[in-house]
């Protein structure tokens, strides 16, 4: 997902803006210079995604550090036994700041630096709570491994247990500790897993889903708790990838529809209004069967707009979609206007529903680029 | 002021012009020095801030080691079991810049990541740190950033290594960026840091596995802040401390405010004595114009309006006077500041940054000041002056009869007030101002008794001169005769000699004190530390430096000495010396012990300290048995029995002396900071020192140095301490001189129409020169050996008062005859300085015009 990518590129650039003030005879609005030649210069000693691979699993969810971006991104929406409605968003990201660690004394030393973001909307309430953090992965504080599987950063968690997984998160109003069980096979998205991003070659990325996760345990909100249940996404990918010029954001869906199958689209935006070829999908039947989709195959229409207070960026906020080969038309309707994360780098993800002629369920947008 | 009135006071100006331009030059000196003092005291604390600047802006507490640093596994604990957010990590010590001559600066290791939640990117306008910077200083060994100011100080570009020296080690720091920021404050403060990633900055500082500091934000008046709180005060151990952000300053800071009050004191007392040389000038000039003020009563001219003019005169030469002396305080403050700061910096903590700033408050308190003076020592002259009876006028005894009547009162306010000096300094206080202002008190009473001593001591010269010729016999009495104006220059001139003097008894006493206490302290041949061992720096030697050391051919033995700068909730900042033999042994002055020296030493090896008297007086400890001190040990907080509290006067934090197994074994740390080496009978000192440092300093660098250069240096610091003190003397001196001199001036010349009686009656120019010379220099002496019993008071009340009450340590008072014979010597040289040129005068005036003056 670029998109992500640009996310990442972006927030790191801003915190370490933030993080300290250096002047290299830069100004703030070379941020954007910076994040383009912090994905497209420094990849080199890193190995690119070619060509397509064998996945091993469980293997396959820990790190690949030589690639030198990789997430763990993890949505879902969950209900409480009295029918009250709630969306999550998990979401790791590792990235390596040089392709080899060296050895040294201090155990703070690392190439790599991880993030994550923490979203809950309350949907009842109107409410939607965000926030991240960061951590160098040194001294334990912030990592991934494979065996057994387990990313974190401070006391928020991914853990495997078997087939399954524990996720574990808490700011200071909201926590969720949600245990994950996939219903369904582990699917490889694009080409075999190998998920092309523009026409140059290496720049792609290694990409999977598990696509309907059965989810259940509790939340809390300013203390409140509530035992929750529901179906949850994880999409896996990692890559040395660069981002084409022209593209200027991102709308990513994810949607779990109640017939038992799901349907993961995106579209890159063109800076010159367009949509990028290299868009594309997947419809995945009941049975865990994939259908790839080109960027010819669907067709996104936005239906209104939502304006944020806090940003005064306007987001699309009701969409028809259209599949015409396989006879679907869906309105996707945000549950909650306001699922903005106001992190290092803002944009909007968040749970929706979705409606259509005999079609129904509910799923996760993420937009940005606004 | 009316025009005439106006005409009066410029014509008399102009007429006596050098008179007033003195009293311009005094005002302006008194209100430079209490300029400089202040900037230079303003200053330091901006120094210190900036210095200590936590470039974590928004955190609220801060925790720390009370020893040293503390094992980085309580950053984790914190993080991953206690959960707790908004935690940055830090290491850190103190570096010294080799290119920039030894310039200290503070080596910062830090968290990029962590510290994230600090920053307001909206208020520090911070630019952006590129992802390849932040790249290399992570995934590179030895990079780091310093700030664009420093960067264009030092000449050094992006890329450079710039070389460190650390203890006894050399660093070297690759610089891979610039920092700088739109927040002035800020960038100031960045001046005196290095910036690296953290895991880089446990490396060079050899602090791998440890942390100086976390800074946290918490809010305390939530119920989660309290909470938090609490479980990470549960978690923490005893050597490790949780502290609010606010308190951090004041420890240190508090230290070093009696130094900059006595500063502050100082340039007050050269002020004061303005006040007698601006009360000298101004009734002057009412006692020349009595005719001209009589004139102008007599035609109407109201008591009020004389009253204004003289006080508008003495306003208008005042701002004069306060606004020169302002921009010469602002020159003058340069240097002090440098020396204020050195001080600091030699004897309290590191300051990384050396500010110098000129505060608007600054400027229009010392303009107040100045212009407060001029006031209050014009008021009773204008007074005076509006009192001129217009049929009197003529008659000049009047005066004299009416000042005669006054100095019995004179003599007993001036008692009062000494009394009154007396019983504050009796006080049971720890007080330094209430000691500062018994100090004026006294001074001030001390000048109101001048009057009555100067007419006993000149009837006692005209006895002592009774045999000889009439002109030498008329001097003191000539002197008697006007003591409403001698009295006065008698009483600045001995005010300031007697401050001089005190001054100088005072610093005499403390060094020669000092030196006897090297003597004591500093028994062992040689002595090895590191070369820049800045007073904040948490740097070590090896403990394996004293084997090495014992091994050399012709070592006798060797002890070493760990210093580590503690910080406790319960006796605040100071040092905790852990020692492997008593290097003062039986030398070693005590104020009380609990038995004799040598065997104090064996008993105090199980759980026994020793405390400087400093460290007892700053807690409040009376020296005798039963006293205990509470520490905390890395095994927790351990009760230590104080076996003795001795004379030091190395440490104005105060001083724990402890036996190195007793501190081995609570406290894990395996540091030293020097070593005392005794060699063997019969070798030469210097030639071993010159074989060590050849044999020790291959990939070090040592600090080696023979117990007299030790000793030397030593000295050499202490007199750098009272460089300001004592330059600031000499000011105080100059004011006294300057105030004498027009007095004096002002006294002679006046006499015009009486030297012209006496030309006439046959005296000779050089026989009246004569008089004039022995005139003022009786007066010179009278002062001079009036300022001897004041000079000594005061320095009695310097030395065990405001020394004690500002550092907490007893000197020994020490008296030299050359301060007594330098007093009387300025004294008298300012009197007859004074009369070269009345005495000049005096060949080119025309008798007659001289008495037809009148």
């Amino acid at each position: 997902m670029n998109l992500r990518q640009i996310i990442f590129v972006i927030s790191l650039v801003l915190l370490a803006g933030i993080a300290t003030s250096c002047d290299d005879n830069r100004s703030a609005q070379d941020a954007g210079n910076i994040a383009q030649s912090l994905s497209g210069n420094d990849a080199g000693g890193f190995k690119r995604v070619q060509m397509p691979r064998e996945f091993k699993f469980p293997q396959d969810f820990g790190p690949h550090p030589e690639y030198q971006t990789e997430w763990w991104y993890y949505t879902g929406n969950l209900t409480d036994p009295s029918g009250r409605d709630f969306g999550y968003q998990l979401t790791f990201f590792r990235r390596a700041l040089s392709p080899h660690d060296i050895k040294r004394e201090s155990n703070w030393a690392s190439n790599q630096i991880y993030f994550a973001h923490f979203a809950l909307t309350d949907i009842e309430n109107g409410k939607f709570y965000s926030s991240e953090s960061w951590s160098r992965g040194a001294m334990g504080l912030a990592g991934a491994q494979s065996a057994p599987f387990r990313v974190w950063i401070d006391n928020w968690s991914v853990k495997g247990e078997g087939k399954n997984f524990t996720l574990k998160a808490e700011d200071s109003s909201v926590s969720i500790d949600l245990l994950l069980q996939p219903l369904k096979p582990t699917v490889l998205q694009g080409d075999k897993g190998l998920s092309q991003k523009s026409g140059e070659v290496g720049n792609a990325s290694y990409y999977f889903s598990q696509t309907r996760i059965d989810s259940s345990g509790t939340i809390s909100i300013d203390g409140q708790k509530f035992e929750v249940g529901g179906l949850s996404w994880l999409d896996r990918e990692w890559s040395t990838s660069a981002l084409g010029e022209d593209q200027k954001g991102w709308d990513w869906f994810s949607l779990q529809l109640e017939d038992g199958r799901e349907i993961m689209l995106y579209q890159l935006r063109l800076k010159d209004g367009g949509i990028d070829p290299f868009s594309s999908g997947s419809l995945i039947g009941t049975s865990g069967d994939v259908t790839p989709l080109k960027a010819g195959d669907f067709e996104i229409e936005v239906l209104d707009t939502w304006k944020s207070p806090n940003t005064k960026v306007v987001y699309p906020s009701k969409w028809q979609i259209s599949i015409p080969k396989h006879d679907i038309v869906l309105t996707v309707i945000p549950l909650l206007g306001n699922q903005e994360l106001l992190v290092s780098f803002t944009y909007w993800e968040g749970a929706v529903k979705v409606v259509g002629d005999g079609l129904s369920g509910k799923g996760y947008v993420e937009l940005t680029g606004y | 002021m009316n025009y005439p009135l106006f005409l009066v006071s410029t014509g008399y100006i102009r007429k006596h012009l050098l008179q007033n331009l003195l009293l311009v030059v005094g005002i302006a000196f008194g209100v430079a020095l209490v300029v400089s003092v202040d900037i230079a005291n303003q200053s330091a604390i901006r120094s210190f801030t900036l210095s200590k600047e936590m470039l974590s802006s928004k955190s609220t507490h801060h925790i720390s080691g009370t020893y040293s640093d503390f094992d980085e596994k309580i950053y984790k604990d914190l993080k991953l079991n206690l959960g707790i957010r908004n935690l940055a990590p830090i290491v850190e010590d103190y570096v010294n810049i080799v290119e920039l001559g030894g310039r200290a600066a503070r080596l910062v290791g830090v968290d990029f990541f962590a510290d994230l939640i600090f920053y307001d990117s909206q208020s520090s306008s911070i630019t952006n740190l590129p992802q390849n910077i932040l790249s290399e200083l992570m995934t590179k060994p030895n990079t780091g950033l310093i700030s664009r100011d420093l960067a264009d100080d030092a000449g050094i570009h992006t890329g450079d290594v710039v070389e460190l020296s650390y203890g006894s080690r050399t660093l070297n720091i690759e610089i891979v960026g610039l920092l700088s920021s739109k927040d002035d404050e800020l960038r100031e403060s960045l001046g005196g840091l290095l910036i690296a990633d953290i895991s880089t900055a446990q490396e060079l500082l050899d602090k791998v596995g440890s942390l100086s500091r976390i800074d946290l934000l918490i809010d305390e008046n939530t119920p989660q802040g309290t909470q938090d709180l609490e479980r990470i005060r549960d978690l923490l151990p005893a050597v490790v401390e949780i502290k609010k952000k606010d308190n951090l300053l004041g420890s240190t800071e508090s230290i070093t405010r009696s130094f900059e009050l006595n500063l502050t004191a100082l340039s007050l007392l050269a002020l004061f004595v303005g006040v007698f040389l601006i009360y000298n000038i101004v009734s002057f000039s009412v006692i020349q114009r009595r005719s001209i003020i009589g004139t102008l009563r007599s035609i109407g001219v109201t008591r009020r309006q004389i009253f204004k003019m003289i006080l508008v005169e003495a306003l208008i030469i005042g701002i004069l006077g306060s606004l020169i002396g302002v921009i010469g305080g602002i020159l003058l403050g340069r240097g002090i500041v440098e020396l204020v700061t050195g001080t600091i910096n030699d004897l309290y903590f590191t300051l990384t940054v050396t500010s110098f700033s000129v505060s608007v408050k600054t400027i229009i308190k010392a303009m107040s000041a100045g212009i407060l003076a001029v006031l209050i020592a014009a008021v009773v002259p204008a007074y005076e002056a509006s009192r001129i009876n217009p049929i009197n006028v003529l008659r000049r005894s009047e005066l004299e009869k009416y000042f005669v009547k006054t100095v019995p009162f004179l003599t007993l306010s001036g008692l009062v007030f000494i009394g009154l000096g007396f019983v504050l300094i009796i006080l049971p206080t720890k007080s330094l101002v209430l000691s500062l202002i018994s100090v004026f008190l006294i001074l001030f009473g001390a000048s109101l008794i001048v009057p009555v001593c100067t007419v006993n001591s000149m009837r006692f010269f005209s006895l002592i001169l009774s045999k000889t010729s009439v002109i030498w016999r008329m001097a003191p009495r000539n002197i008697i005769r006007s003591t409403s104006r001698t009295g006065v220059a008698i009483a600045s001139l001995a005010v300031a000699i007697s401050v001089i003097l005190s001054v100088s008894i005072m610093i005499g006493s403390f060094r020669s004190t000092v030196v006897s206490w090297l003597d004591t302290a500093l028994t062992a041949d040689i002595f090895i530390s590191m070369p820049s061992q800045n007073i904040s720096s948490q740097a070590g030697l090896d403990q394996a430096l004293k084997n090495e050391v014992e091994n050399f051919p012709g070592i006798d033995r060797v002890a070493t000495v760990r210093r580590v700068l503690f910080q406790s909730p319960g006796y605040g900042s100071f040092s905790l010396v852990a020692v492997t033999e008593d290097l003062a042994v039986k030398n070693r002055r005590f104020i009380w012990n609990r038995d004799d020296n040598e065997r104090l030493w064996d008993q105090i090896q199980d759980s026994s300290v020793l405390v400087s008297e400093v460290f007892a007086y700053r807690n409040g400890i009376k020296p005798g048995p039963g006293n205990v001190i509470e520490l905390p040990t890395d095994k927790g907080i351990k009760e230590f029995e104080i076996a003795g509290v001795y004379y030091d006067y190395g440490s104005q934090t105060g001083v724990v002396l402890i036996s190195d197994d007793l501190f081995r074994s609570y406290w894990n740390d395996g540091k030293i900071n020097s070593l005392g080496v005794y060699i063997s009978p019969g070798l030469e000192v210097d030639k071993t020192v010159d074989e060590l440092r050849g044999y020790l300093s291959k990939d070090r660098s040592l600090l080696i140095r023979s117990n007299t250069a030790l000793k030397k240096s030593a000295i050499n610091t202490f007199d750098k301490t009272f460089t300001v003190t004592s330059a600031l003397r000499i000011l105080i001196a100059i004011v006294a001189f300057i105030s004498v001199l027009s007095s004096l001036m002002a006294l002679q010349l006046e006499r015009g129409r009486e030297f012209g009686v006496f030309r006439s009656l046959g005296m000779t120019v050089s026989q009246l020169r004569g008089m004039v010379f022995l005139e003022n220099g009786l007066i010179g002496l009278t002062a001079g050996l009036f300022s001897i019993p004041l000079g000594v008071t005061l320095s009695l009340i310097l030395i065990y008062v405001i020394n004690l009450r500002s550092f907490g340590w007893t000197l020994d008072f020490v008296i030299k005859p050359q301060y007594f014979i330098e007093a009387v010597l300025i004294a008298l040289v300012a009197a007859i300085t004074a009369g070269i040129y009345p005495a000049y005068r005096l060949s080119k005036e025309n008798v007659g015009r001289l008495i037809r003056e009148e």
